[in-house]
């Protein structure tokens, strides 16, 4: 690592000479007038250093003559990401998309183009005038011909923090305005989780804070990460991450009491802890949890009186775990021949589990599968069955591996942001699904293929719209979206395509209209530090003035909102410092009234730059310690204000796929299952050198990358037996795409499983042709595009089954790193 | 609110109405969640609190103060808290643990969805005057205004009706506090939310 991250200093020198060359060879050339002129009015910093903030956390940016040279962390960060260099590379590098853009065959034949050449780089530079004039005729076009369904603003992705260049909020807000829109609901995150959870817990679960480190550390005996790699993950936060995990984690560690690991991956947490290693095959945790579950009934190891005070539906769940109702009873031995793993060890981890003070603490993984619905539920009986939730250490948690969860809370005011807009609409519209419709996030292919189409969610039945336009801003579904070539063919059921974003994504590069958004670098804001701790609050200073024709988001909407003559409302008449003034001052009211002290915004924006609060009761805080502390006064959000093993809800929905209890059922695809055509799964987990697709336009590719290509873990047996090397460039492939990875043969990795991170840029060697080989390595290629099940239509980016053979054909170029032609 | 009359309606054919079945009954919602007090001249006689919006019957002034007739549903074993409607958690009232005395038992029933046994109650108790509204509707108001502001700068806009009234008390037990607003306001937030949530939105019972 500290080699890579040497050679990555070097090539960020040698980015900054070919920068100094661009901006130069501007100057001259035809951009120069408003560039200069922009650059006067901004009148930014030329040398010094900018406190700022970024998904990554806070960091302090070097300017030398107006540039961005280098990037060091900020001082009260216990544990920086080493993406940090990759941030300033996003500004520069040769993805940044630096004009708007459209389609050469878009210009000229507008909706009526062939959608069949999108993906060909085959863009024309125009003005902003032109593009925004472009924008909104295609706007109005599409509202007055197909009505406020035909416009699918869902959009969704990690766009930048900020509380006021929320370019999601921003566009919502413009589209308000113009009139209807589609939208959707969910995240690729956490689609089933988020569903089941509230008719489990009454509550996401997911995004909420955790019994805290400093209590795991007392009082936790046994740490099991279950599909959960937390010194990954945390390195990235919603907001700006205060990484207050990795100080827990740490003390943990320093404690020398035991982690395991559950994960076909041994991971860097696995390694951290040097953990004890246990790998079930992908997609048989629920087996494996019943195994666990059926020794703790065998061997009355289970805590009866939590289950009677606390949970509802244990007595409907038992003939089945013990085989009353199917003739099969879920036993140590039935799990381990479904999941691999030896009885014995089943058994053992029941024991285990229900002797120690266990934390059972899961990533979301498992429920980014077919059928995932079922993992976190099981995963909440075996906890009840534990009888430790709401003791401190004990229980379960879906959120330490997240943005810190488990950092402890402050006492700390709360900004609010811009909004969408939504008390502009008149009456009470968008409580009938924000405007047309709302479909589940990961349908948006199903929808563009069957509109007019039943679809079921979570009790409810509804068609699909028929949309035709899409706006996409902060996000990049050519990389967060499951079976690419499928993708691809259903997205040429848009009309229109505007993707706004700083760099050239595959999304981009599948657009018609392409218009260049700042990055949080090029303009000011403001944001809270620490997703659950809400540790400070941060000024987002401008680092330098915006690059090449870059926009902010908010001038951009605003210059659409305008030409729909609706400027004003859009604005509400106030300028960027304006509401990052408001916003400030909304905090520091609430701080007042809880007599916290905290300097007024001059002083805060001009001074320190941020403002820390004390954490007092966040560091005790335990997850439903006032549930078991008195669970009718302090009842869950579930019908029966207890945990549901059982939800009648669910059984009224009469769901074949997500049955009232969690189920052991066979996914559509899985390592060894009895229907399954390929041998190998594919591990998708997140990137631990990205953001999910972000940063993976820039230099920090070096640290990772394997012949140029996004690295495919694969065990040392099934690489021998196909003669692959380290090193070696490798096709993985199945019926819905293949992919070029480069090899890294290992032992951490289980047989029967390979691994390519998702987020790899999409790189098709034949853009627009279904089953293109991808010559760099989107994992996504491969996976499978269905709904988790019709509870919660969540993702199933962890669905893939393929196979791995040496490449040995011509080497297809890495183009997508590369700045389009003419652009 | 039709069921809230009709309440009205039949207690007093039962009876247990408090008030002179011949005077016009003056509605009131709380805009602030209030002590309840069992004696006006003693501020240290507390029985409890009322939850802002919720409905009570006036039935004595005096001074700041009013005497007020409130109703709910509470779980069998569970009568200090005072819910709208049996078995969605929308809470009215609480009452200190040595204060349940004061409740009249309406009727019972069992929850089909939950087989759990539910009463009806009521009781009668002064609280502050001041904090007692005509109508609801400026509530409601108050209430969308917030939400729509407060609830939509972190994450997407959340449609009401994708959750149930008890599913909304879990989800604003943690992001209540995330949107800086005082207390009672977040209670308002909730309250707005469930009775416009995918299991009372069709009902005729709105607070």
């Amino acid at each position: 690592m500290s080699t890579s991250h040497r050679q990555h200093l070097r090539a960020g020198y040698s980015r900054r000479a070919f920068l100094e060359g661009a901006v130069a060879a501007g100057a001259f050339g035809l951009i120069a007038p408003s560039l200069l002129a922009r650059g006067a009015a901004a009148a930014t910093m030329k040398d010094g250093e900018v406190l700022t903030g970024s998904h990554w956390g806070a960091f302090k940016a070097k300017v030398e003559d107006g540039k961005w040279v280098a990037v060091t962390p900020w001082e009260g960060d216990p544990h920086p990401s080493h993406q940090l260099p990759g941030i300033m590379d996003s500004v520069y590098s040769p993805t940044r998309i630096r004009y708007p853009m459209v389609r050469k065959a878009f210009l000229k034949d507008g909706p009526k183009a062939d959608p069949a050449t999108r993906g060909t780089d085959d863009f024309v530079r125009v003005t902003w005038d032109q593009a925004l004039d472009l924008v909104v005729k295609e706007l109005k076009r599409v509202e007055e011909t197909y009505g406020p369904a035909g416009t699918f603003a869902g959009s969704y992705g990690w766009k930048s923090p900020g509380k006021l260049h929320n370019c999601q909020n921003l566009m919502r807000r413009m589209m308000n305005l113009k009139g209807g829109f589609v939208n959707s609901s969910g995240d690729y995150s956490t689609g089933a989780s988020q569903i089941v959870m509230p008719h489990v817990m009454g509550t996401l679960e997911v995004y909420e804070q955790q019994t805290v480190w400093p209590v795991v550390v007392d009082n936790t005996e046994l740490l099991v990460f279950w599909g959960a790699d937390p010194m990954t993950t945390n390195q990235i936060g919603w907001v700006v991450p205060d990484h207050g995990a990795y100080p827990g984690l740490k003390a943990f560690k320093e404690s020398g009491k035991k982690v395991i690991c559950i994960d076909p991956v041994r991971t860097d947490t696995c390694d951290y802890f040097g953990a004890e290693w246990v790998a079930p095959k992908p997609q048989t945790d629920v087996a494996v949890m019943l195994g666990v579950a059926h020794t703790l009934y065998a061997e009355k190891l289970y805590d009866e009186a939590f289950l009677n005070d606390y949970t509802v539906g244990f007595d409907k769940f038992l003939p089945y775990l013990t085989g009353q109702t199917d003739g099969t009873p879920k036993t140590a031995e039935w799990a381990a021949g479904i999941s691999g793993l030896d009885a014995n060890l089943i058994k053992d981890l029941a024991r285990r589990f229900a002797k120690n003070r266990t934390m059972l603490a899961s990533g979301w993984s498992l429920q980014r599968q077919h059928l995932g619905e079922q993992r976190h539920w099981m995963l909440v009986v075996l906890a009840s069955m534990l009888g430790q939730i709401g003791l401190p250490g004990g229980g379960f948690g879906l959120s330490y591996h997240y943005a810190s969860g488990g950092s402890p809370g402050a006492n700390g005011p709360v900004l609010p942001g811009i909004t969408d807009g939504g008390k502009a609409v008149e009456g009470a519209a968008w409580l009938t699904e924000s405007g047309a419709a709302t479909i589940p996030l990961a349908r948006v292919v199903d929808m563009l293929e069957n509109p007019g189409k039943d679809f079921d969610f979570n009790g409810t039945r509804a068609k699909y719209p028929e949309v035709k336009m899409t706006y996409w801003v902060g996000g990049n579904p050519f990389a967060h979206h499951q079976d690419r070539n499928r993708m691809v063919k259903a997205w040429q059921k848009f009309e229109t395509v505007v993707v706004q974003d700083f760099q050239w994504t595959a999304t981009a590069r599948f657009a018609d209209i392409v218009l260049p958004a700042t990055t949080s670098y090029e303009r000011n804001d403001i944001e809270q530090v620490g997703d659950y701790s809400l540790r400070a609050i941060l000024a987002m200073k401008k680092v330098i003035d915006p690059v090449f024709e870059a926009r902010n988001d908010f001038d951009i909407f605003a210059d659409i909102a305008k030409r729909l003559g609706k400027a004003d409302a859009f604005t509400e008449g106030k300028a960027e410092m304006d509401w990052i003034r408001e916003f400030y001052d909304a905090a520091l009211k609430q701080a007042q009234a809880k007599n916290i002290e905290m300097p007024d915004f001059d002083t805060f924006w001009n001074e320190k730059g941020i403002v820390e609060f004390d954490v007092t009761a966040g560091n005790s805080f335990v997850r439903y310690a006032d549930f078991r502390a008195d669970p009718l006064l302090e009842p869950l959000g579930t019908p029966s204000g207890k945990i549901e093993i059982y939800s009648k809800n669910i059984e009224k929905m009469g769901y074949d796929d997500c049955p009232a209890h969690p189920t052991w059922m066979e996914p559509v695809e899985r390592l060894g299952g009895p229907t399954t055509k390929y041998p190998l799964h594919v591990v998708t987990s997140h990137p631990k050198d990205r953001l999910h697709s972000q940063l993976c336009g820039t230099k920090i590719r070096d640290l990772y990358t394997v012949a140029g290509r996004e690295p495919c873990l694969i065990n040392t047996q099934d690489a021998a037996k196909r003669g692959i090397k380290d090193g070696d460039v490798v096709r993985v492939f199945n019926d819905r795409g293949q992919i070029l990875a480069g090899a890294v043969v290992t032992d951490g990795i289980m047989p029967g499983a390979v691994r390519v991170r998702e987020g790899g840029w999409y790189d098709p060697a034949d853009p627009g042709k279904p089953g293109a080989l991808d010559a760099f390595g989107d994992a996504n290629c491969l996976t499978v595009d269905m709904g988790t099940s019709k509870l919660a239509q969540g993702n199933c980016g962890h669905t893939a089954v393929a196979d791995v053979e040496k490449f040995t054909g011509d080497l297809p170029k890495v183009k997508v790193f590369d700045t389009p032609t003419n652009a | 609110m039709f069921r809230w009359l009709l309440v009205l309606l039949l207690s007093a054919l039962l009876g247990s109405a408090p008030a002179r079945a011949d005077a016009p009954m003056e509605r009131g919602f709380a805009t602030a969640s209030r002590p309840l007090l069992a004696d006006p001249a003693d501020a240290k006689s507390r029985l409890g609190q009322v939850f802002v919006a919720t409905p009570v019957a006036v039935l004595e002034r005096r001074g700041g103060l009013a005497r007020v007739r409130v109703e709910g549903w509470h779980q069998d074993g569970a009568d200090r808290l005072l819910y709208a409607l049996q078995g969605k958690r929308i809470r009215r009232a609480i009452l200190k643990k040595d204060s349940t005395g004061i409740l009249t038992r309406l009727d019972s029933l069992t929850d089909p969805a939950t087989g759990q046994l539910w009463h009806r109650v009521a009781f009668e108790a002064w609280t502050d005057a001041r904090h007692l509204a005509p109508a609801a509707d400026p509530l409601w108001e108050e209430a969308e205004m917030l939400f729509s502001t407060r609830c939509t700068s972190c994450h997407e806009r959340r449609i009401p009706h994708k959750y149930t009234a008890n599913q909304w008390v879990g989800l604003l037990k943690v992001m209540g506090p995330r949107t800086g607003l005082p207390k009672d306001k977040q209670q308002l937030i909730l309250k707005f939310l469930q009775f416009r949530a995918k299991d009372t939105r069709d009902l005729p019972a709105g607070d």
